[in-house]
């Protein structure tokens, strides 16, 4: 019997390791001072890193959340304006909150100074390879406790700015949050040195049990972000020209904000702080 | 482990310059490839900080640069990397390149790392809580379908649901028991969408005054809706129609609300698609509840002579024309009052066609066969009403409820036995009236008082016509005669009241409870032949019973409950005064007393051996005095071929019975494990001597000294598989049994045996296939106990897999394909048959409707045959099949 027993716990965890699911999510809480004329006022985003063996994949947690709430307001409205015979269906999306769009995909083992910028435009996923190379971390005598978990600092400059970033050796995945990595172990907590952009921890899961992937998009566009800018702009100025009409016209669908969503004043580069200060 | 790990450290030191050093070398995994992305450490042992690392490249070499160490003793060089186990080596004697082998290991993670917030399956003080949607599988419409599927939870073919092989005593949706036991119909309508998560109440104490004070080891089963299914009223209304080898219909409407204060469900079904409706009120623990209350329900005395039912899935063989109303109904008043009403009225006809053969092989060679071909269409119209009161309160508790039953079931059947063709026709009906009362109250000083109340009255009067008149040699002195006419009736009542007294302290329960039971019975039969010339003769005394029973105790029980942390110990000593009178109306003995000091002590011991698992052991001692049904002596013909008396005063029963229990789980790795030991050892004063004539069978009772014995092993093994995504069930079993049995005056003690073996597995195969599969392998033998040379054996095995292919969102195709195989050795006769049934779903997401297409029984097999052995005899059955059936159907959900 206890040979028998064996066999289904190892079975289990075997099979867990090849199809690479993850192990652990990480939960950051980014803030981010995207406007220097505007001290007051904090970007502040919960992100997730889902980490496998050697797949780390980041997103935002709201955006998920944000994402299945609008889905069931807009579905109700169009119910609701169907039902109505009415062909002007107003969503009210008020209080919904906005969030960043891209997703961050890396094979942290394979390649160690790559990352996949995951992105949705016009309903198509493009997939933005970023050279990030590896960030020349300076390794400090410093260790200290976070959340229970043994972690030692590290400074490193990454595209204009020096972040202190604190790793955990204990948990071996050599990647972090955003395009932060290259540390032997994983990155918990990292902030630039005018605290300006912070990625503080909020929680580790241990989601093994859960079965969930880490992996991209099945379908998607491989480019550049060079290529990707220039698409995006092109298809901008394309829209300001009524060319992206709605597809259908008999339906038209308005949808209701208190204030111009932040994404259209960061797509107008109206930020003076944007997290890459300079282009590597 | 230690053997996998080839770790060469053979070294050297490369020095460049003064003060900076290097440490080169290369990674691979145990085959030889090279391994990328791997950190390589230097760490402070002491200190445990790293003071340089790097990384290792596309071909696994790295080059580690550090200045030279003040203190190189302490420094280690540790490569790790996730997925694989971690190495560390000394700074001693390093080669020039060092080669480090890394072997795949699971991730360890750091204790603190806490487990995700809704894993699928949770443990918290006697609650197990699995979340539905890590279980659910595209294909699964009720939460009937995703409770197969959950892993320690089993449901078997009549829709029982166990927890680690302990039946549920309670199903609840939100916390409110909706259907009094007949749980079934929940879980065929209510949608597995509509549920959150599915909780396993262990120690489960329904009785709030009892909570904290009295020990119980009920499993009861709570439904957690989701917050959108208690908002408003969930309407599914199924309609088809189809062809076999007449038009087929399959009608269902199910309404359901979920509000807190008040929940209904109700239906309305009808079809002659061959689903038995009848399931769905279906009381799971109604012989649990009935032995409790001690009420001894007199059994039909008369049938049609059934074979025994071929272990085939029910829809294959039932001949149907049914339809059922049923409303379930529980209000919450502003007093904390539940009120409930489960109201059902069933109208059922079922055709059966069948050839049975059975073979007795008596001492010397001597066979007696009954070769039986028989159509029967019997149809049942029957109600029940149930209404129930409930307060439970912390400190006050009462239940009161009232039943009352109606029941109409006429049969007829064509029956050629031997070669002698008779026409048999039963009517049986039955008046079921009952009340029950309970109530609860703590005094201020902690104790608990209880008062109990039952009454029954039921009336169950039966009626047998066969024609031709048989036997007249028996029945009619020699003459010829046109039909004979059986008639039995048993009314009933019994009482049962009952006083308890409960006096807990901190670890100590003690349980006094004193009380009277009362049955009155009549039981009133006779035998009547319709002559000739149409005359209605009633047969002499020895067809005829008259007796007037009263069985009356008054019992005194005691009762000590040890709670211990580790440790829970039961002890029971109950003692009653037994008190049987009856009266026959003729015949020897016809004042019968009986005054009898009857004690039934049992001591249970549960020993946690850890927080999720235990030992259980259980002692008891049964002693029964039997029924009026044991003691009547005038002939019964319970069918055309069989006549049965008893020549006995009284049926006396004692039994003792162990069982061991171990049950263990690891609730966090879904691993449920179930292991048991039964045994029974029991007397009886008397046998059923068979007689076997040319056209009947005599089975008389008589005084004998009866000694059973039984024996039976079984396992069960539940592990829910995270990559394949399916919960794996495997149960085995062997069972013994030993018995007495007397044929033609000889007795003969025979060992019946059967072991069985099932395996099960659901595995989600990728996003657009899930298959299902599940086999069981059954032999079973019969032997003389004193010879060692096997009589009879059969082996039976059945595979069943089931296919569900999902081509986009919205085309669900499900192929199920059975195959039974029966073996019986002795003759070399085998069965073998296949099943295959196809459906095709389409959903119309817009208009919340689903249509499908059916087709069962595509291979249009039309006849089952199966074997069964018993002691010295052997049963063929052949059953007629329904026809291959075409089926569409809509599902609407409002």
């Amino acid at each position: 019997m206890k040979l028998l027993l064996s066999f289904f716990f190892n079975l289990s965890t075997c099979f867990v390791i090849a199809q690479d699911h993850a192990v652990i999510e990480v939960h950051y809480n980014f803030s981010h001072q995207r406007d220097t004329t505007q001290r007051d006022k904090m970007y502040r985003e919960n992100m997730v890193l889902r980490i496998g063996a050697d797949k780390s994949l980041y997103f935002s947690n709201d955006k998920a959340e944000a994402d299945s709430l609008r889905r069931v307001m807009i579905e109700n409205a169009i119910k609701k304006g169907m039902a109505e015979g009415s062909s002007n269906i107003s969503i009210d999306l008020r209080g919904t909150k906005q969030a960043q769009g891209h997703e961050i995909y890396r094979e942290f083992t394979a390649h160690p100074g790559k990352a996949t910028v995951i992105t949705k435009f016009n309903a198509v996923h493009y997939f933005i390879e970023d050279e990030t190379g590896k960030i020349n971390w300076e390794i400090k005598e410093e260790i200290k406790e976070i959340k229970g978990l043994l972690c030692q600092q590290a400074i490193g400059n990454f595209r204009g700015r020096t972040y202190e970033a604190w790793f955990c050796n204990d948990l071996s995945f050599a990647t972090g949050p955003w395009k932060l990595s290259g540390l032997p172990g994983l990155i918990v907590e990292a902030s630039d040195s005018k605290k300006e952009v912070v990625f503080a921890l909020h929680k580790i899961e241990n989601i093994t049990d859960r079965n969930l992937p880490v992996r991209q998009p099945v379908k998607g566009i491989h480019t550049s972000l060079k290529d990707f800018e220039k698409m995006r702009k092109g298809y901008l100025d394309g829209l300001m020209a009524g060319t992206a009409a709605n597809d259908d016209p008999d339906v038209s669908v308005s949808m209701k904000r208190t204030a111009p969503p932040a994404s259209e004043k960061e797509k107008a580069g109206l930020f003076n702080n944007p997290l890459e200060l300079l282009k590597n | 482990m230690r053997k996998w790990i080839f770790l060469w450290v053979a070294v050297l030191l490369v020095y460049s310059g003064h003060t900076q050093m290097n440490i080169q070398g290369q990674v691979l995994t145990e085959t030889g490839k090279p391994l990328s992305g791997v950190t390589i450490a230097l760490v402070h042992v002491l200190k445990k900080n790293i003071i340089a690392f790097t990384i290792t490249n596309d071909t696994g070499l790295f080059i580690l640069q550090f200045n030279k160490p003040i203190e190189p003793d302490s420094l280690q060089i540790k490569v790790s990397a996730s997925g694989y186990g971690s190495l560390s080596t000394g700074m001693q004697s390093l080669p020039e390149k060092i080669i480090f082998r890394l072997v795949p290991a699971s991730i360890q993670l750091p204790e603190v790392i806490v487990k995700a917030g809704k894993p699928a399956i949770r443990y918290k003080a006697d609650t197990l809580t699995y979340a539905v949607d890590s279980f659910v599988q595209r294909q699964d419409r009720t939460i009937g379908d995703v409770l197969r599927r959950l892993p320690g939870i089993e449901v078997d073919r009549n829709g029982r649901i166990s927890f680690n092989g302990q039946p549920i005593s309670h199903f609840y949706i939100d916390g409110d028991d909706v259907l009094a036991d007949k749980y079934n119909i929940a879980t065929n309508s209510v949608g597995a969408d509509m549920v959150k998560d599915v909780q396993v109440l262990e120690n489960h104490q329904p009785v709030r005054v009892l909570n904290n004070v009295a020990f119980s080891d009920k499993v009861a089963l709570n439904l957690n809706l989701k917050s959108k299914a208690r908002l408003k009223l969930t309407a599914r209304i199924e309609t088809g129609g189809g062809y076999a080898d007449k038009g087929i219909y399959d009608a269902n409407a199910n309404l359901m609300v979920f509000k807190k204060k008040y929940k209904s469900i109700h239906s309305l079904k009808a079809n002659n698609s061959g689903v038995d409706i009848a399931r769905d009120v279906l009381s799971h623990n109604l012989n649990d509840i009935l032995k409790n209350i001690q009420n001894h329900i007199p059994a039909e005395m008369l049938n049609l002579n059934y074979p025994r039912n071929p272990s085939l899935e029910q829809q294959r063989m039932l001949f149907n024309t049914s339809a059922m109303v049923n409303a379930n109904q529980l209000i919450k008043t502003s007093k904390d009052i539940q009120l409930r009403f489960n109201i059902h009225q069933l109208s059922d006809k079922q055709a059966q066609s069948y050839l049975s053969n059975t073979y007795f092989y008596l001492p010397a060679n001597d066979t007696v066969a009954y070769l039986q071909q028989q159509e029967t269409v019997s149809r049942i119209s029957s109600s029940q009403f149930k209404f129930t009161a409930t307060s439970n309160k912390s400190r006050f508790y009462y239940n009161h409820s009232t039943t009352a039953e109606f029941s109409r079931q006429p049969a007829h059947s064509v029956t050629t036995l031997n070669q002698q063709i008779s026409d048999q026709r039963l009517l049986q009906r039955a008046t079921n009236l009952s009340n029950e009362f309970n109530g609860l109250v703590a005094t201020p000083s902690k104790n608990i008082l209880e008062i109990y109340s039952y009454f029954n009255y039921l009336q169950k009067p039966e009626r047998l016509t066969v024609l031709p008149g048989i036997v007249p040699a028996i029945f009619n002195a020699g003459m010829p005669y046109k039909t004979l006419q059986q008639e039995v009736t048993i009314p009933s009542f019994f009482t049962h009241q009952s006083l308890t007294y409960r006096r807990p302290s901190k670890k100590f329960l003690q349980t006094y409870k004193t009380g009277f039971t009362r049955q009155w019975q009549v039981m009133k039969s006779a035998v009547s032949v319709l002559q000739m010339n149409n005359e209605l003769n009633t047969i002499s005394d020895s067809f005829m019973n008259q007796i007037q029973w009263r069985h009356q105790q008054i019992y005194f029980d005691a009762d000590y409950d040890y709670l211990g942390t580790r440790v829970k110990v039961t002890l029971s000593i109950p003692v009653s005064f037994q008190h049987i009178r009856y009266t026959r109306a003729s015949g020897a003995n016809r004042l019968y007393d009986l005054n009898q000091l009857v004690s039934s002590p049992s001591i249970s011991l549960k020993y946690s051996t850890g927080l999720e698992s235990y030992l259980l052991a259980n002692y008891r001692f049964g002693n029964d005095i039997g029924s009026l049904q044991d003691v009547y002596d005038g002939y019964v013909v319970q069918n055309f071929n069989r006549l049965t008396r008893n020549s006995i005063p009284s049926s006396i029963t004692s039994l003792h019975s162990a069982n061991l229990t171990f049950n263990y789980r690891k609730s966090i790795k879904l691993f449920f494990l179930s292991t048991s030991a039964k045994y029974s050892s029991g007397r009886n004063n008397n046998i059923g001597n068979t007689q076997f004539g040319s056209q009947l069978q005599l089975i008389e009772v008589i005084p004998y000294l009866q000694r059973t014995r039984n024996l039976s092993l079984s396992a069960s093994l539940s592990k829910y598989l995270f990559p394949l995504k399916t919960t794996v069930l495997i149960k085995s079993s062997i069972q013994q049994n030993e018995w007495d049995q007397m044929q033609n005056g000889i007795a003969d003690r025979f060992v019946n045996s059967a072991s069985n073996f099932s395996v099960t597995i659901t595995p989600k195969v990728s996003q657009k296939i899930n298959v299902s599969y599940s086999g069981n392998y059954i032999n079973s033998f019969s032997k003389p106990k004193e010879q060692k040379k096997v009589l009879q054996s059969v082996s039976q095995m059945w595979h069943t897999t089931e296919l569900s292919f999902f081509p986009s969102a919205n085309w669900q195709l499900k192929i199920r394909g059975e195959d039974y195989f029966i073996r019986q050795q002795q003759t070399g006769q085998s069965g073998h048959f296949f099943f295959a049934d196809l459906s095709v779903l389409y959903k119309m997401d817009k208009m919340k409707t689903d249509i499908s297409l059916e087709i069962l029984n595509l291979a249009n097999v039309r006849q089952y045959k199966m074997n069964t052995v018993s002691a010295n005899s052997l049963h063929q059955t052949a059953v007629l099949l329904r026809p291959r059936m075409v089926l569409l159907k809509a599902l609407f959900n409002l």
